[in-house]
């Protein structure tokens, strides 16, 4: 059962034609775009697979070939099993009919049986939780609770392969709970799952595999973890280069480890103190901000006080590539970084076995009170796994953060 | 776990016929579901509902009787002329019903091609209920003409649905075609209204077919639609004789559905592509 053929994608390619209609140039009026190029996969029932890449990387053109929407140009897509494709939800219903009268219609639409939708009409509702507004007309539902009737037909879908374009979870904290935990169900029934996100968390919590995508070409699949860790820091490459005025720095990093404005025209830093410059080192790496889990790392503010015993304090905060916090670390008020005029240093030691692999934002700011005031630092680092560690494939897919901590063993004889 | 298309394969080659008809069969009940949806949408926040189904033939029986029958003096051969007019608008409006809605079926239904598959004929399939339903209310006006004219049914009327049959398949021929010649350039989609409007008047509904002078009376023969509307009178009343020379039109229609079909499954799949 397991090792059964669910889909294979075979040499797919597909064709668009882009069109300038009024252009006025009778030969370029039309440009040819290959959405997707020799594209080959396998995949077995049970498995589940993302699809990440960037915008126009061919992600929703290879879903709608897989879910007959569109045709392909060249090749062929086979499919064993019955297919449930949501590239959108609530796209089937029609806004004068009522909840009920929605259910019906898009369910069928998505290719369930009447019967299965009788039977599943009660477990729909209920799972939607609008059960007093189900007779009334959808257009005078609120967007959440349009959102909530769409998701909860797709909760009850009766398939074998899923196939999902960006919505997974939808609606307020608990229904999105409540989606994910449909999802989890649906996997473990061992469907074969196909999500193209831009929802990291959500590649990695419900696909083990993952299928990179650029320019309709898969540049690479394996492991998801990898995969992601490989796509944000290509991301984050594409970053650095256009702001290098796109000079390709070759060998040299793209991860600049300091940041100056003593020749800025404009001061930073508020009254009392005027920033001069910002810098990240360890003690093996001085220029290039691309570190080893196993050495400490240093971040350097050089400043100079203007008005002293303002009572404010620095900090520093890290985040991970997608926004999302690590934390955030103050200066320890007692010290006398304000005390008198003039040009100070202070460095912030982030001791070394502490980062996951992958790459990290600084924002460093001062603390007054209860506010956090950002200076406008756009510095970022890249942590490599040391050696030892390098064994253990687990990078990104556990977080930012995997620090060395005590395990206490003891062994109890009989 | 249903059977339902277990077993698929997505190339670039285009359907066969008996491939897509299979696909319209698995997906029969959506016929069935959209037709509901367009009767629920269209009577919604009316307070006539069916109603004006029933209204407004009778408002167009009312005018063309008054105008032609009366203050011209139009004449039907044996038959009172406000039958002959009604049975004339019985199959016309069904065949104009189709066309209309079945072409902008497709457009309307642009996003939901573009996100969920479905064999895209089930579309204007579902139109042909409908307008099934609005036919079957209008064909209520002609029992109280019959007892007004002292008129009876013939038997024929049992060959009715193939009637229905024939009327649904030249619409469909025209709807299929038009689609699949106009998904990219929707210039054809313009032509539609003023198809349907010269349309009437190439075919005896209001008029009697020999109005036109003896020597191109034969042009009758060519059209299709002439083949029907007759064939409609010839079912209803007895003394209606229909003419054999309408024959070949009749059974061209068959052929032309097919082709017209046949077009439209080769095109179906880039629908999604330009809707």
């Amino acid at each position: 059962m397991s090792n059964e053929l669910a889909i294979r994608v075979d040499k797919l390619s597909k064709k668009y034609h882009l069109r300038y209609p009024f252009s006025g140039n009778e030969k370029n009026q039309t440009q040819e775009l290959w959405a997707l190029k020799d594209i080959n996969f396998e995949l077995r029932r049970g498995e589940s697979v993302g699809i990440i890449g960037p915008n126009g990387s061919g992600k929703s053109t290879l879903l709608k070939v897989l879910s007959g929407i569109t045709s392909p140009t060249s090749g062929s897509v086979e499919i064993n099993g019955r297919v449930a494709a949501i590239l959108d939800i609530g796209s089937g219903f029609h806004p004068d009919l009522s909840g009920r009268e929605n259910i019906f219609l898009s369910g069928n639409l998505m290719g369930m049986y009447n019967q299965e939708i009788h039977s599943a009409y009660t477990s729909i509702v209920q799972f939607s939780g609008l059960s007093d507004f189900i007779e009334t007309p959808v257009k005078y539902y609120s967007s959440g609770m349009f959102i909530r009737l769409a998701f909860s037909i797709i909760a009850f879908l009766e398939a074998d392969i899923m196939i999902f374009d960006e919505v997974i979870a939808v609606g307020d904290a608990e229904f999105s709970y409540q989606c994910k935990k449909k999802l989890e169900e649906l996997i473990q029934k061992k469907k074969t799952v196909i999500i193209a996100s831009h929802n990291m968390n959500d590649l990695f919590n419900y696909c083990g595999h993952t299928i990179r995508l650029d320019k309709g070409i898969i540049i690479s699949e394996g492991d998801t973890g990898t995969e992601v860790s490989h796509y944000l820091e290509a991301v984050y490459d594409k970053q650095q280069y256009a702001k290098n005025n796109n000079n390709p720095l070759e060998n040299k990093s793209i991860f600049p480890n300091t940041q100056s404005w003593k020749t800025s025209q404009s001061p930073v830093g508020n009254d009392s103190v005027r920033l001069n410059s910002i810098t990240i080192f360890s003690e093996k790496e001085k220029e290039n901000a691309v570190f080893v889990n196993d050495e400490d790392i240093n971040i350097e503010i050089d400043y100079d006080v203007v008005i002293p015993n303002s009572g404010e304090v620095f900090a520093i905060a890290i985040h991970s590539i997608d926004g999302s916090p690590v934390f955030v670390s103050e200066a320890d008020f007692n010290s006398s970084l304000y005390e008198g005029k003039g040009r100070c240093k202070v460095t912030c030691v982030i001791q070394k076995r502490l980062f996951n692999a992958g790459i990290f934002c600084v924002s460093a700011g001062r603390i007054l009170k209860d506010k956090f005031m950002r200076f406008p630092v756009e510095l970022s680092f890249k942590i490599k796994l040391c050696d030892s560690d390098k064994n253990v494939t687990i990078q990104y897919a556990f977080g930012p953060v995997k620090p060395k901590l005590n395990w206490i063993f003891k062994q109890f004889k009989l | 776990m249903s059977k339902r298309e277990t077993l698929k394969k997505f190339t670039a080659t285009p359907d066969t016929l008996i491939e897509y008809c299979k696909k319209i069969w698995q997906y029969k009940s959506l016929i069935i579901v959209f037709f509901k949806r367009d009767i629920k949408v269209k009577y919604a926040h009316t307070l006539l509902g069916l109603g004006w189904t029933i209204l407004q033939p009778l408002a167009v029986l009312i005018i063309y009787t008054f105008f032609f029958g009366y203050l011209l003096n139009w004449k039907a051969g044996d038959l009172p002329y406000s039958l002959y007019v009604l049975s004339g608008l019985l199959g016309w409006n069904f065949f104009s019903y189709i066309v209309f809605q079945g072409t902008s079926s497709i457009q309307e239904a642009g996003f939901i091609i573009k996100k969920i598959y479905f064999p895209k004929a089930i579309l204007p399939l579902s139109k042909v209920l409908v307008a099934a339903v609005e036919l079957i209310i209008s064909f209520l006006l002609i029992i109280p003409l019959l007892i007004w004219h002292g008129e009876s049914l013939s038997w024929h009327i049992i060959l009715l649905p193939v009637v229905l049959l024939f009327n649904s398949l030249i619409a469909l021929f025209i709807v299929l075609t038009i689609v699949s010649l106009a998904f990219r350039k929707r210039d054809l989609f313009h032509l539609v209204p003023f198809l349907i409007n010269l349309g009437v008047w190439c075919t005896p509904v209001f008029f009697t077919k020999d109005i036109l002078p003896q020597e191109i009376n034969h042009m009758w023969y060519f059209n299709p639609l002439a083949s029907i509307v007759e064939l409609w009178r010839w079912c209803l009343f007895p003394a209606w004789n229909y003419d054999i020379k309408f024959i070949p039109a009749l059974i061209a229609i068959i052929p032309l559905f097919i082709s017209g079909f046949l077009i439209f499954i080769r095109n179906e799949k880039k629908f999604s592509d330009f809707a």
